[in-house]
């Protein structure tokens, strides 16, 4: 309820708005006294306004960027987490039920429990953002309302729809069991395909602020929506978040079995718990590992779209903001691998491939540390005589995109490979070409990570723009290996004998603190990238259209951008573990005679 | 409850990790405040004038123009290169001479793409360069003239423009982009450039003990500031103060007097500077 009565007031609110015109002017009047030019006379929409600190009211000691940052901020982690969660919640009800396992429909029934103890927090934070930016920056608010308006209102019905069909899925759930199960997963379908039909909407209003599209070099706009909605980076945004959200909410539900699992008391809860943490890990690791790749369509996109706008982001003052994240991704990785690692635990006796984990640790750790290392240091001129240059002789050239690219390909594939020998160990081969097969697959390990490695050598010696579409050939090397050995891993699984039972539960607590490290680490990782993505536009509010004419039209300092990277963070997930205890409340029977032991079936 | 607890401890735990490291793994660079435009005056001596060019260079052009030669093309050489490129059968510009060429290259950068520097795809018939004249640039003619000036010195060429009279309605971009002037050092060099010290006792700058100014002496403010207005904070008051002063007048002190347009003249990071220094001292 309470999320309906808050999109309502967004409707008014965008309503009031009245396309943004009764916004349009400003409280100094500035733009009132603009000359309408031809091409604003002929569209019938003005152009951008420029706008000075007078038109940016304050309130108080409030910080307005601060305001709506930690807003915006907070409002991406729950929406991200709601939109990402049914996706899967759907593909594992949607096995449940082909299997006819009823477990995994209490698994996804729990999971969309959780999404509808954040749904409420997504619409009030939405509502905070909305209310933010209209109090706050009038001026913006009203110019985008001009171009977008209908786009807001379609918004706003969407999320009714969206809402409704939340409630319908989750309530509906054990109504419609047996026969009407079709029908449910029906529904859910509808609720995805809404929930990216919103997400894709409010896309298209970040990029237009990157990239605008639809308007002249005024900022006119032409009066076809679309075209404004359509930008160079709408689609690769899209896509990006698209597999972030479905990470991202593994990563946050995975917190949760791992909450669960730690409080747990008897071995069925444990089990149950454990069995859960894993799937979400699973979830988030499928997710996680196409990521870079859609990243790197972003980037390449924003060098199309604007070089100077690429430069500024991989090569300026944000190129160090990477270093971070290259810490973070590598927290993601090692915890996500370590979670695997442990998980062998659950098998009977010792796994055959176990030997290997250290190798895998290894290769993990180097290409950490490539990626760790930064292209340009920022040194004292004593500091640049006894380096003796401006970049180590040594480790500077890792710090180029080349052996990034080469890093990450090597720990996807290291990655890949742990879950691969997770799943290995429960069969063994009966036949004589299962093992041909796997010699097969050894080989295409090697053949990829040599072609990746020699992309990346060959990058050093061809111009910067050639050396970014080498990042193609690299990525579809790493993808046609995992596609490969998955088609030849199920089609050995399906012909093998079981070996192992898993022992769900046999699991030590420290590997549930990995999840959690997983769901920090990606909270805290969007809030970076997305204060990134959003910075590079520096002091503009719409890149080349209108500038931003507040008092913080200044990009902070690196500590600064965190410290409330790490507030929003922080808040968040005080947020949802209240969510996580709600969601426990009254469920301790529930889960009492879950598997304790099951046959190999991963 | 002690599940949550737990949880939430290793949580803070963790972000303060990627706080500090943030802080201290990382150099705090302070970056610049948006660009304002340079001033070029037909006063100026002609050094002046290729210094001016330079300092817009490394604003403006320095992040690809960085001399390595990997993301833009190398402009050390220019003043020999010119004409090979402009005898080039791809050249489809109109320049006859290296200012002509400098100047075409930065508003219409595709008229000659140098191999390997174009965009993909393109067949290097497109640049990637925004015109220098527009968009996130938009370099005034007298800037995109200083530039050229300080070009033609790097490559060891004879300068051939000289700064344009400006003028008669004094400036060439809207009221918002209005000239700032040269960003301020530190604090003091910025209550100095705004001439406060013409009405406020201030801390740091000596004005005659006892003179009596027009405006309130503000060399206590950091005391006082935090109490003026109620639910207001220090930093907050001095803001509001300096941007808008005819909301607050302090008792016994005329109205009216302040200037109110210092938000268009002042420049952001001149602003946090005067604020840091009145509210807390650094």
């Amino acid at each position: 309820m309470k999320a309906l009565a808050v999109m309502l007031l967004l409707v008014l609110v965008l309503l009031a708005s009245g396309g943004g015109r009764a916004l349009v002017a400003s409280p100094s009047g500035a733009m009132a006294a603009e000359t309408v030019s031809a091409a604003e006379a002929a569209v019938g929409h003005p152009g951008a306004p420029k706008l000075t600190p007078p038109d940016y009211p304050r309130y108080g000691g409030l910080n307005s960027r601060v305001v709506v940052w930690v807003a915006a901020q907070l409002h991406l982690f729950f929406a991200a987490f709601v939109l990402g969660v049914p996706i899967f919640v759907l593909a594992i009800e949607f096995i449940g039920w082909r299997n006819r396992d009823p477990r995994y429909d209490r698994m996804a029934h729990e999971f969309i429990k959780i999404s509808m103890g954040a749904f409420s927090l997504t619409a009030t934070s939405g509502g905070i953002l909305v209310f933010a930016l209209v109090a706050l920056y009038p001026g913006l608010f009203a110019y985008l309302t001009g171009i977008f308006g209908p786009v807001m209102l379609l918004y706003a019905l969407l999320f009714l729809a969206e809402t409704a069909c939340l409630y319908a899925y989750y309530y509906g759930w054990d109504a419609m069991q047996g026969r009407r199960k079709p029908g449910h997963i029906l529904l859910g379908l509808g609720l995805n395909l809404v929930g990216t039909a919103l997400m894709v909407l409010s896309n298209s209003w970040a990029t237009f602020m990157m990239a605008p599209s639809g308007v002249d070099a005024r900022g006119v706009f032409a009066g076809d929506v679309w075209a404004a909605v359509a930008g160079p980076l709408w689609t690769p945004l899209n896509v990006h978040r698209f597999l972030a959200n479905i990470a991202y909410g593994g990563a946050i539900v995975g917190a949760y079995a791992a909450y669960r699992f730690i409080a747990a008391r008897t071995p069925g809860e444990k089990a149950h718990y454990d069995w859960m943490g894993h799937t979400a890990n699973g979830v988030a690791i499928v997710a996680l590992l196409p990521l870079p790749f859609a990243g790197y369509w972003m980037t390449k996109e924003i060098y199309d779209y604007s070089q100077q706008m690429g430069i500024t982001l991989m090569g300026g003052v944000f190129a160090w903001l990477f270093i971070i994240q290259a810490v973070l991704i590598g927290t993601i990785f090692l915890a996500a691998n370590f979670y695997l690692w442990c998980g062998m635990a659950r098998l009977d006796g010792t796994s055959r491939t176990a030997y290997l984990v250290k190798y895998i640790a290894g290769v993990l750790v180097i290409c950490f540390l490539v990626w760790f290392t930064p292209h340009t240091l920022v040194m004292t001129a004593r500091e640049t005589a006894a380096l003796g240059g401006a970049y180590h002789p040594v480790l500077g050239p890792l710090g180029l995109m080349s052996a990034k690219n080469t890093a990450v390909n090597v720990m996807i594939l290291a990655t890949f490979l742990t879950y691969q020998l997770f799943r290995r160990s429960m069969v063994r081969s009966t036949q004589s070409w299962m093992a041909r097969a796997t010699r097969l697959q050894v080989a295409f390990y090697i053949a990829a990570v040599a072609n990746i490695v020699w992309l990346g050598v060959y990058g050093y010696f061809v111009p910067a723009n050639v050396r970014i579409g080498l990042s193609v050939p690299q990525v579809a090397t790493t993808l046609l290996v995992i596609v490969v050995c998955v088609v030849v891993d199920e089609a050995i699984a399906s012909r093998s004998e079981r070996v192992h039972m898993i022992h769900w539960g046999r699991m030590p607590t420290r590997a549930q603190y990995a999840l959690f490290t997983l769901a920090v680490a990606f909270t805290w990782l969007m809030g970076l990238m997305g204060y990134i993505r959003s910075s590079i536009r520096q002091h503009w509010h719409v890149y080349t259209v209108m500038r931003d004419g507040s008092a913080d039209a200044f990009t902070p300092t690196i500590g600064h951008a965190t410290s409330i990277v790490s507030a929003s963070t922080l808040v968040f997930l005080l947020l949802i573990l209240f969510v996580f205890w709600l969601s426990g409340l009254g469920r301790g029977q529930a889960v009492a005679s879950g598997p304790v032991a099951a046959p190999a079936t991963p | 409850m002690t599940g949550v607890l737990r949880v939430g401890g290793y949580a803070v735990g963790l972000i303060g990790l990627f706080t500090a490291f943030s802080y201290y793994g990382i150099p705090q660079l302070v970056p610049e405040p948006p660009p304002a435009e340079e001033q070029v005056s037909g006063a100026m001596m002609i050094e002046e004038f290729v210094a001016a060019g330079a300092r817009i260079y490394a604003r403006a052009c320095v992040l690809c123009h960085s001399g390595l030669g990997d993301r833009a093309p190398k402009l050390d050489a220019i003043a020999t290169v010119w004409r090979e490129r402009v005898d080039d059968p791809r050249y489809r510009g109109n320049a006859k001479s290296l200012e002509e060429y400098l100047r075409e290259s930065m508003i219409e950068p595709s008229a000659y793409v140098v191999k390997g520097f174009g965009k993909p795809g393109s067949g290097d018939t497109e640049s990637p360069m925004p015109g220098a004249n527009r968009g996130a640039l938009a370099l005034s003619p007298g800037e995109i003239d200083a530039v050229i000036a300080h070009l033609q010195s790097t490559a060891g060429a004879k300068v051939t423009v000289a700064p344009r009279p400006v003028p008669a309605s004094g400036v060439e971009r809207p009221a918002a982009e209005a000239t700032v002037g040269e960003k301020a050092p530190d604090a003091v060099a910025a209550l100095q450039k705004f001439q406060c010290d013409m009405c406020h006792h201030l801390p740091g700058l000596a004005v005659e003990e006892g003179a009596r100014l027009p405006g309130p002496d503000l060399r206590k403010l950091r005391e006082t500031a935090a109490n003026r207005v109620a639910g207001m904070g220090a930093r907050d008051f001095i803001v509001e103060s300096i941007l808008f002063p005819a909301r607050v007048t302090a008792e016994g002190f005329e109205p009216g007097l302040m200037p109110e347009d210092y938000g268009d003249r002042m420049l952001a990071a001149e602003l946090q500077m005067i604020v840091d220094y009145l509210a807390e001292g650094r």
